[in-house]
């Protein structure tokens, strides 16, 4: 509705540039998707993920119009190429609610407040699932803006929460009672063909019993549980081999993929899957299509559901939900997962099923009653936090960073109070000083006053590196300014460079050690080096985990596959495309800003920006024109494994793919990848969906 | 028996143990990745050339040294040849 909305007025109104905030990649990919098969005949408006300035000047200039569809780090890097002439008309921040995540929720609000210092008229529109307070969200709004929350919260779909308790001394005997008001009503005995042994037998038991005619979710408490339970699961009655092409694909591409040895793909043939955040999103979004279509039957997920991805159900099966590391799930989160629950194909009744309600080490505090999302800034939320946060702020240019504490909790507000300063001049002057008293605010200006005066960085740099500390910016500026060694020895290299590795390995210890503690644990920096240089040379995820598991034999060291796939994964989700170009790019800014005070220009490369090409993974021309096609970077780096040339534009990618599409049944490409590309080059469009890039 | 001096250009040491303190040194003062200061160039260039394999490992000739790891493992002295290429040698093996 909202993405309809905004295509329409996209359309009718002068508005030329809109942006569309979605908190992850993956939800990026769906959104994208959507907007493209909802304005699939109108050739007037642009939709794409990538931030490129050349899409952005085609709209100001001419009369197209565009809707750039990013996370709040994506819009930070449009927003830094194009600088201060950056206009946006249209802003709609989907899950608003995320402005309270402990760690990207600053990055959001930083951005949302960017945006609209640039274009005071820019028109937002926030978009928050069952919120208690959406009002919250207006009150920085300019005084004069006209603003109004609208409420609907109208549950559309019956929504029947069962518990599942073990009938005493027969543990193959589960009773189902469903809730009613404040009581229950007894629905009937599930009766299980094997021993629930275990706590994941006992979910993958029941929920196989249960969600037998498919549409089934099942919440599990990490990856790890995630993949376990699926498998249990593949094993039991209903789950046969198939011969379907569509699941055939999918685990062809997870075999070439990732690993030929990934348990994704023999789950996947029986009609089961998992499914998690670090994911390559061509196999994520490709699992929860099958899964929509009905060809998944189980699905084995984890908070990477409720952190943004709209996936609907026919039946949940949750037991003690935890989110993230051990937390208990909090009411509002669980109904945001148990909202999944109905709207599934046709029908308008979902099942939540719970096992063992009564079990006090799984609900803490009982299955939560259905509740709504109360929104608060992360900011505000440590703000009121005054003496500890005052305490941080003072301490931040501590001589040994290893030795900062609560840096979890201040860093990223900390950075934000200190631009904030910085800017103004004093934090009462800021939107936010009306929710908070006087006393309070004297008493930080008191403590940003100490450390701002340290700061000679320049604001532009500031404001290009949200959640990025100035003293830590500071640190580095001296540090740079100290060196005694040849100058040249500061810059990072080319990532086809011989040195690369070890340039990585020492600008990383010099983040940790002078700007903070970011790549953790030290040992494990050369790990980290290592992943960020495969990633930016355009390296695919298979080939990454492929040298691991060559690094690990060659040193005779013993290795969890499951385990080094996923840690694989994450390092390059959350090192490689988060703050590795969250920090180098911080890096590279504040060196740029000394070569320039020391005369050496000459050693600035304005070509080369570190950060997209890290959310990308990109070092080639031909590789980004690839994903600006819209291919996914899986598909992109499979394809540019066989192209020879590296400076290929968009028509000579699609010239390629022209040329060679005919032979891709010869070149072992999966099919997932090869039906990517010819769609985006033409050569097949009647056939297959429109895919997406991330 | 009496440890056998070792001299390397300018460069004289009372043992090979002295001459590996010396070098060992010079390693790990630099950071990962570094290129080496002209000084220390000028001591390098003469210890390659005292290599067993010298020709083999200096090539096209000699652009510049730097300190890397060599297999992601330990650290080493690299030779960066003028033709673009580079080699990694051990000191240890040039006395």
């Amino acid at each position: 509705m909202v993405l309809q909305w905004l295509l329409d007025h996209i359309r009718t109104t002068k508005a030329k540039i809109a942006v569309y905030l979605a908190p992850t990649r993956a939800l990026v990919s769906e959104i994208e998707l959507s907007l493209k098969e909802l304005s699939r005949s109108d050739t007037d408006v642009e939709i794409t993920s990538l931030p490129l300035t050349e899409v952005y000047f085609s709209s100001t200039a001419g009369d197209k119009k565009t809707v750039f569809v990013f996370t709040q780090e994506r819009l930070h890097l449009l927003a830094n190429v194009l600088g201060e002439s950056f206009c946006v008309d249209l802003l709609i921040v989907d899950e608003a609610h995320k402005i309270g995540d402990n760690q990207r929720g600053v990055i959001l609000q930083d951005a949302i407040e960017r945006v609209s210092r640039q274009n005071p008229k820019m028109k937002v529109v926030f978009v928050s699932p069952s919120t208690q307070n959406p009002g919250e969200l207006l009150q920085d709004a300019p005084e004069d803006m006209a603003k109004s929350s609208v409420d609907s919260d109208m549950p559309t779909v019956l929504q029947n929460v069962i518990l599942a308790e073990q009938v005493p001394r027969k543990p193959k005997e589960w009773s189902l009672d469903l809730v009613w008001g404040d009581s229950t009503i007894p629905l009937g005995t599930l009766k299980l063909k094997n021993k629930p042994a275990g706590l994941k037998k006992r979910l993958a038991f029941i929920a196989a019993a249960a969600g037998g005619r498919g549409g089934t979710l099942v919440y599990c408490n990490g990856a790890a549980e995630a993949e376990d339970v699926a498998l249990l699961i593949s094993q039991l009655e209903g789950s046969d081999k198939t011969d379907d092409q569509e699941l055939l694909d999918l685990a062809d591409l997870a075999r070439k993929g990732v690993h030929r040895n990934y348990q994704l793909a023999p789950l996947v043939e029986r009609g089961v899957a998992f499914h998690y955040g670090n994911m390559p999103s061509l196999i994520r979004t490709e699992i929860e299509r099958l899964f929509r279509n009905g060809k998944i039957r189980f699905l084995a997920c984890t908070s990477t559901l409720i952190e943004g991805v709209n996936l609907s159900c026919r039946t949940i099966v949750v037991r003690g939900p935890r989110k993230g590391r051990g937390n208990p799930m909090e009411p509002h989160d669980f109904w945001n997962l148990a909202g999944r629950a109905g709207r599934w194909g046709n029908e308008f009744q979902g099942n939540i099923i719970c096992i063992d309600p009564k079990d006090s080490s799984a609900w803490p505090v009982g299955v939560p009653k259905r509740s709504r999302y109360p929104i608060k800034r992360e900011t505000d939320v440590v703000l009121s936090s005054t003496d500890e946060l005052a305490s941080y702020l003072e301490n931040r240019n501590i001589n040994s960073l290893s030795d900062l504490k609560q840096g979890e909790e201040y860093e990223q507000v900390g950075a934000y109070l200190l631009n904030t300063y910085i800017r103004l001049g004093t934090l009462s002057a800021a939107p936010f000083a009306k929710r908070h008293s006087t006393e309070a605010l004297a008493k930080l200006d008191k403590s940003l006053e100490g450390i701002s005066a340290l700061i000679s960085i320049t604001q532009d740099i500031l404001i290009r590196h949200p959640g990025v500390s100035a003293v830590g910016l500071q640190r580095l500026l001296e540090v740079f300014r100290e060196y005694e060694g040849n100058i040249e020895n500061l810059l990072l290299a080319p990532s086809e460079s011989v040195d690369a590795y070890d340039r990585y390995v020492t600008v990383m210890r010099r983040i940790n050690e002078h700007l903070y503690p970011v790549f953790l644990p030290d040992g494990l920096i050369p790990l980290h080096a290592l992943v960020v240089v495969e990633w930016l040379k355009g390296l695919s995820l298979a080939a990454i985990i492929k040298k691991r598991i060559e690094y690990q034999q060659r040193n005779n060291r013993s290795f969890r596959l499951p385990l080094l796939i996923r840690e694989t994964m994450s390092m390059v989700e959350e090192t490689a495309r988060f703050k590795a170009p969250k920090y180098i790019s911080a890096y590279m800014d504040v060196l740029r800003l000394f070569l320039t005070e020391a005369g050496r220009e000459d050693l600035i490369d304005e070509e080369f920006d570190i950060g997209i090409a890290l959310e990308f993974g990109v070092s080639s021309i031909t590789l980004l024109s690839l994903m600006e096609l819209g291919l996914s970077r899986m598909s992109a780096v499979a394809l540019y494994e066989k192209i020879a040339r590296d400076d290929l534009d968009k028509e000579g990618c699609i010239a390629w793919i022209n040329e060679h599409g005919p032979n891709f049944a010869g070149m072992d490409l999966p099919n997932l990848i090869v039906r990517e590309a010819l769609q985006v080059s033409g050569l097949n469009d009647s056939e297959v969906d429109h895919q997406v890039s991330e | 028996m009496p440890a056998k001096p070792v001299s390397i250009g300018p460069l004289s040491f009372s043992s090979k143990g002295h001459a590996n303190d010396y070098f060992k040194d010079v390693l790990y003062k630099y950071d990962l990745g570094d290129k080496v200061t002209d000084e220390d160039a000028a001591i390098l260039t003469h210890l390659v050339h005292m290599h067993p394999e010298a020709a083999e490992k200096i090539g096209a000739g000699i652009e510049s040294f730097s300190v890397r790891t060599a297999d992601y493992g330990t650290r080493c002295f690299w030779i960066n040849r003028v033709d673009a290429t580079t080699e990694k040698f051990s000191f240890r093996a040039c006395y």
